[in-house]
C-alpha cells in the first residue's frame, strides 16, 4: 500500500488553512459606496451607439470625397498627412496604455 | 500577490477616480485584510462591515500614503487598528487579553532562539482538516501572526509594523502558536 503524502507543519499552514470568505462581493460593495452605483449599459444601447458612429463615419467619408474633388491635390495631400499623423499617434498612445494595463493586471 | 502589481500606478489611478483600479486594489489586499480581521473579530456580520470600513478608510487616506512602507503593510495596519477600535467600542473587551503578558514576551529578548524550534512535525493529508480546527483554537493574535507569516508570506518586520509590536514579540507569538499546534496535533492525531 502506498504511503500517504505528508506535509511539514509550516507547509500545511501555508497551503491548506482556509479563511472563511466574506458573503459579500467586497470590492464591488466598497467601490459602489465610494464611487456610487455602477451604471449598467444595455446591449441595445451599445449596438445603437456603434450604429450611429458607423453612420457618422460613412457620412464623413462621403463629405470628404465631395470636398476633395473641389480642392487642389496639394491641399488634399496635406489634409491626409494630418489625419494619418493623428491616427498614428493615437495608436501609439493606445499601445503604451495597453502595456501599462497588462503590467498592472 | 501579483508580481506585476505596480503600487504607484494603481494609487495614482485610484486617486484620479479610476473605479476599476480601486476594485483591483481591494481584490489584491482582501485576503491580507481577512487574515487580520477574521482572527480578531470572528466570522460574523461585523466582519463584513469592518472590512468595508477598512477599504473606505484606505480610499480616504490614500493621498496621505508616503511610501515609507509597502502598501500592503499600510493597509494591514489600518485593518488591525480598525479591528482593535471596533473591539474597544462595541465589545468593551480587555485588549490586553489579545496580547501576551510582558513576562512571557521576554523570551526572545533574552535568547537567540529561533521561532522555528519547536522541532518540525509532519502532517498526513488526512489530518489536514484536524490542523485547521487546531489553528482556530489558537489565540486571536497568534492566529493572525501565523496567517500573515505563512499564508501572506510577510516578513517579521512587516508583521511587526502591521500589528504594532516589536519583532521579538512577533517571533514569540509564532513560536508559541507553533508549539501549541504541535501539542494539540500530538494529542489529537497519531503523527
Amino acid at each position: 500500500m502506498k504511503e500517504k503524502e505528508q506535509y511539514s507543519l509550516d507547509e500545511a499552514i501555508g497551503k491548506f488553512y482556509k479563511t472563511e470568505p466574506l458573503k459579500i462581493d467586497l470590492a464591488k460593495t466598497v467601490a459602489n459606496s465610494v464611487f456610487g452605483e455602477e451604471k449598467k449599459v444595455s446591449v441595445f444601447f451599445d449596438k445603437m451607439l456603434y450604429f450611429i458612429v458607423c453612420l457618422i463615419a460613412v457620412g464623413a467619408v462621403i463629405y470628404c470625397i465631395s470636398l476633395f474633388s473641389k480642392l487642389s491635390i496639394s491641399s488634399v495631400m496635406l489634409f491626409l498627412i494630418i489625419v494619418v499623423s493623428f491616427f498614428g499617434l493615437s495608436v501609439k498612445e493606445h499601445s503604451v496604455l495597453s502595456k501599462k494595463v497588462l503590467n498592472f493586471l | 500577490m501579483h508580481r506585476g502589481f505596480d503600487e504607484k500606478y494603481i494609487i495614482k489611478e485610484v486617486l484620479s477616480g479610476n473605479r476599476e483600479a480601486f476594485v483591483l486594489l481591494i481584490k489584491q489586499y482582501e485576503g491580507l485584510v481577512l487574515h487580520i480581521v477574521t482572527p480578531l473579530i470572528g466570522v460574523n456580520e461585523d466582519r463584513e462591515d469592518i472590512c468595508q470600513d477598512i477599504f473606505i478608510k484606505v480610499f480616504e487616506k490614500l493621498n496621505s500614503f508616503q511610501f515609507n512602507s509597502k502598501l500592503g503593510t499600510w493597509i494591514g495596519n489600518i485593518a488591525y487598528n480598525t479591528s482593535i477600535n471596533f473591539l474597544r467600542k462595541k465589545r468593551n473587551i480587555l485588549l490586553s487579553s489579545l496580547v501576551m503578558p510582558e513576562n512571557e514576551l521576554s523570551f526572545f529578548e533574552t535568547t537567540s532562539a529561533d521561532f522555528n524550534s519547536p522541532e518540525q512535525i509532519f502532517i498526513k493529508q488526512e489530518d489536514i482538516s484536524q490542523l485547521n480546527l487546531m489553528i482556530d483554537k489558537l489565540t486571536e493574535i497568534q492566529k493572525a501572526t501565523l496567517l500573515l507569516f505563512y499564508q501572506d508570506e510577510l516578513s517579521l518586520e512587516e508583521i511587526s509594523k502591521i500589528l504594532e509590536m516589536p519583532v521579538n514579540t512577533v517571533k514569540s507569538h509564532l513560536f508559541r502558536a507553533k508549539k501549541s499546534l504541535k501539542q494539540l496535533m500530538t494529542q489529537n492525531i497519531k503523527l
